[in-house]
């Protein structure tokens, strides 16, 4: 497969996946604001982890003045000027999508297509905050579709491998970020401290739609602890890291046909090495040492694995010899 | 037969609008016939023979049901994402291209003859190619003259004398015919460099098909389906040494080229690689493809990109699109460029007039499909023709295409005339001129009635072991009435085209319709 075609695939996917978890952010956001609407001070706290988890603060304040509902919903999910919002991800997916319309499906580029067109057309007309719950559920609903297409459609090789490394490495990354924000805020000046904690453990839940597969597995105890162990190590909940790092993992060992050569070796070791910290520590250890140092350091893992990907099959810029 | 003439008889022109009891006569009500071939209803207001069944159908239509289906129709286009891309003001604006449902019909028998005539005309534009880059016989036999070939800016020293294989150096040509008023075929324009439009063909089928599928319960349509067979084996045909299992590509300019959507679906459906300049190099004099497996040899390229900007190092340095040591590669023989390099010669608009010329000079026969008579502004005589009547003259400048760079004398201000007439004193060379034909018509549908719009066609034949013309092609239509510019950068459209496979429709020929 032609690298720069590797290229398109791998980040129409990444970027499919970055739109699907921004929208699901901010539709727990929503239903959350909801729920504690006479807090003002916490109101603006919610949005500003939205802002932080999207990971681009500095532009939100070049933009805007003040952490309104409607500059943060602007911010994150229509503006063209945010790198990271949900248009700009849905709109380079379809870009790449068009650049490979002669490797994909053709359904899978139609659905991507009219998605930009919809969701473009939100964005033209004012877009309404009452909507974004319906705009943020047909996202939602878009990328199952996406997901679904190429599960029914498109064929086992490069191209199906390609885009499974862009989806996963970018959900691990996310669900790393999602935990960092939440466990940076300190929770104690809260009056109702209970209360407030068991909201804030089960909207990470609900923002991976992992609420209802944490319930089975550890009942309704929501604490830190047990939200953050089953986020990072649990192998069969398909957003976990663990299992994302699997994913991605599995993807480059068929590319590779199971073998290590010397151009695929880095990329091989720094696999290796992030599943080992998924396997080697226990929840105790990354409380105890902190989380926040933890997650970083996934999360810099993650970006590593990004750019090795990238060299190893030469994707962006290649010089020949 | 009578029960169609019964109707049409009784059907009156209408002298209060569209405000009719009966449907059926409101959309051809206010058909007007101008003095061009209408290709559907002739100067009896009657529809032609093959167009019965058609102009039927037509009137059963109520104008609700057409404007729900014509709106479907669009929205399949838009999701689809079949799409050209429109320059202003350096930015691209995406648009679907206008469809208007009404086929061009074509009788088996009127198609032959196009075929024919074709396949003469691209024989001995390939003879004169590979003539014109190797001996030059036709310029020492002074049928062309000499300077009009090596001052032409698509004559490429650069490859001269490079055989290419099977010495065919066109493998796909698109020759845009025209009606006179006669309703004879004239050849307007030969593209002989990158024509587009192919992609189009198929998808105005498909959507006419799912939108207008009982326009086709009359008609037995030569089908599209295995052409990209035929293309693919033609592609292969070309590949350097006979190589029997060759890899192919199509070299495109890229996302942002107008014309991306044709390339990536022929790139699709003939199952080749759609590449860019950037992904391929030259090593060793041969052209290679970064893979993520490394480096893989490439034996044919497709190009969709322009001569200039093929390699920047035998021609523009600061071409980004190209591949520098292509040319290199080619002329060791490592490498087929289809279509060849330096084409533009052939289909250059002066040139244009000698084809004839060509015919007689290579094939010893005489043009089955005639071309629209040509002044050339380089020669003096034919200069003073010209500038005493740009007001009746189409104008074209040389180099320009898409409709661009053109007067067209009757519709034209006193100005427009004047900086023309200027042009032509300054530069007379880059300039011909031809008679005003009012190309002919087909209705067009207008939301409440018919209109008859001009069209041209674009047919399509391919090089190979032997060349074949793609049975139908793109029918272009000028929905603005009263326009004679078909491009679609210039508000046209586009119509399906029916080749006929049978004779049943077409057993009684026209008076009127008359066949080179």
């Amino acid at each position: 497969m032609l690298s720069r075609v590797a290229d398109s695939l791998f980040w129409m996917a990444r970027n499919v996946e970055r739109a699907d978890n921004n929208a699901r952010l901010i539709a727990v956001k929503l239903i959350s604001q909801l729920e504690n609407a006479n807090h003002q001070e916490e109101l603006e706290d919610n949005w500003e982890e939205l802002i932080q988890i999207s990971g681009y603060q500095s532009q939100y304040s070049q933009q805007y003045e003040k952490i309104t509902d409607r500059n943060v919903i602007e911010f994150l999910f229509f503006s063209s000027k945010n790198p990271n919002s949900v248009f700009t991800g849905i709109t380079i997916a379809r870009e790449n999508a068009k650049a490979v319309r002669e490797i994909i499906p053709q359904e899978l580029w139609e659905m991507l297509n009219s998605f930009y067109l919809e969701i473009k057309e939100c964005s033209e007309s004012s877009w309404e905050i009452e909507k974004v719950n319906d705009y943020c559920e047909l996202v939602k609903n878009r990328s199952l579709l996406f997901q679904g297409i190429v599960e029914a459609t498109l064929q086992r090789g490069d191209a199906y491998l390609f885009m499974e490394m862009g989806k996963y490495i970018e959900r691990a990354e996310k669900t790393s970020r999602i935990l960092d924000v939440f466990f940076h805020k300190n929770l104690e000046s809260y009056k109702n401290v209970e209360i407030v904690t068991y909201h804030h453990w089960w909207s990470v839940l609900q923002s991976v739609s992992g609420h209802e597969a944490y319930i089975k597995t550890y009942r309704p105890l929501i604490n830190d602890q047990n939200v953050a162990e089953f986020l990072i190590f649990n192998p069969s909940f398909p957003r976990s890291m663990y299992f994302c790092i699997q994913k991605v993992k599995g993807a480059f060992e068929m590319i590779e046909d199971h073998h290590v050569e010397h151009y695929s070796k880095s990329l091989f070791e720094a696999l290796e090495y992030l599943e080992n910290d998924l396997t080697d520590y226990t929840i105790e250890e990354v409380i105890a040492h902190g989380p926040h140092s933890f997650l970083q350091s996934f999360q810099n893992r993650c970006n590593k694995i990004g750019q090795l990907i990238a060299k190893t099959y030469y994707l962006g810029e290649v010089t020949v010899t | 037969m009578a029960k169609y003439y019964n109707k049409i008889i009784e059907q009156k022109p209408s002298t209060s609008g569209f405000v009719k009891t009966e449907e059926e006569k409101v959309l051809f009500d206010l058909y007007k016939l101008n003095s061009s071939y209408d290709e559907m209803i002739d100067k009896n207001k009657q529809p032609r023979t093959h167009c019965y069944p058609m102009y039927d159908r037509l009137l059963k239509m109520s104008p609700e049901e057409m404007e729900k289906r014509h709106a479907f129709a669009h929205g399949d286009f838009l999701r689809q994402g079949i799409t050209f891309t429109v320059y202003n003001d350096n930015k691209g604006t995406e648009r679907t291209m206008p469809f208007d449902f009404v086929p061009k019909v074509i009788p088996q028998k009127e198609w032959h003859q196009i075929e024919k005539g074709l396949i003469q005309r691209f024989e001995a534009l390939n003879m004169f190619l590979d003539d014109v880059y190797h001996d030059q016989k036709i310029l020492k036999d002074k049928v062309i003259p000499r300077d009009l070939i090596v001052n032409c800016p698509h004559f490429f020293h650069q490859v001269a004398h490079i055989d290419v294989p099977a010495r065919q150096h066109i493998f796909m040509a698109g020759i845009d015919l025209i009606r006179d008023e006669k309703g004879e075929y004239r050849v307007l324009e030969d593209n002989l460099r990158n024509p587009s439009g192919l992609s189009y063909v198929f998808q105005n089928r498909y959507v006419m098909r799912k939108v207008y599928p009982e326009l086709f319960y009359d008609y037995s349509v030569q089908s599209l389906e295995n052409q990209f067979s035929k293309i693919h084996a033609s592609m292969s045909y070309l590949a350097p040494h006979q190589n029997p299992d060759p890899t192919i590509v199509l070299l495109t300019p890229g996302v942002f080229n107008s014309a991306y959507y044709d390339h990536s679906f022929i790139a699709q459906r003939s199952g080749i690689e759609l590449v860019e300049g950037r992904d391929l190099v030259v090593q060793n004099r041969s052209v290679y493809m970064k893979t993520s497996r490394g480096l893989k040899k490439v034996d044919v390229i497709y190009r969709r990109i322009d001569d200039e900007f093929l390699d920047p190092l035998e021609f523009r340095e600061d071409s980004l699109l190209g591949v520098p040591g292509l040319v290199d590669a080619y002329r060791a023989g490592n490498v087929s460029i289809l279509n060849g390099i330096g084409n533009g010669v052939a289909d250059d608009k002066a040139v244009y007039h000698y084809v004839p010329d060509m015919i007689r000079y290579y094939l010893g026969e005489e043009p089955l499909v005639k071309n629209v008579d040509t002044y050339l502004c380089r020669d003096e005589e034919q200069r003073a023709y010209v500038l005493e009547h740009l007001d009746e003259l189409v104008v074209k400048a040389t180099n320009a295409s898409g409709g661009y760079g053109m007067l067209i004398g009757p519709h034209a201000t006193g100005e427009e005339i004047e900086k023309f007439r200027e042009q032509i004193q300054i530069n007379p060379s880059e300039y011909i001129a031809q008679p005003t034909i009012n190309l002919s018509s087909l209705p067009a549908y207008k939301g409440d009635r018919f209109a008859a719009c001009h069209v041209d066609l674009r047919v399509f034949i391919f090089g190979g072991e032997t060349p074949t013309v793609f049975p139908g092609g793109l029918t272009r239509v000028a929905l603005k009435e009263g326009s004679l510019v078909v491009n679609s950068s210039q508000g046209g459209g586009a119509k399906d085209t029916w080749v006929l496979q049978d004779e049943e429709v077409d057993h009684q020929e026209e008076g009127e319709q008359s066949h080179a």
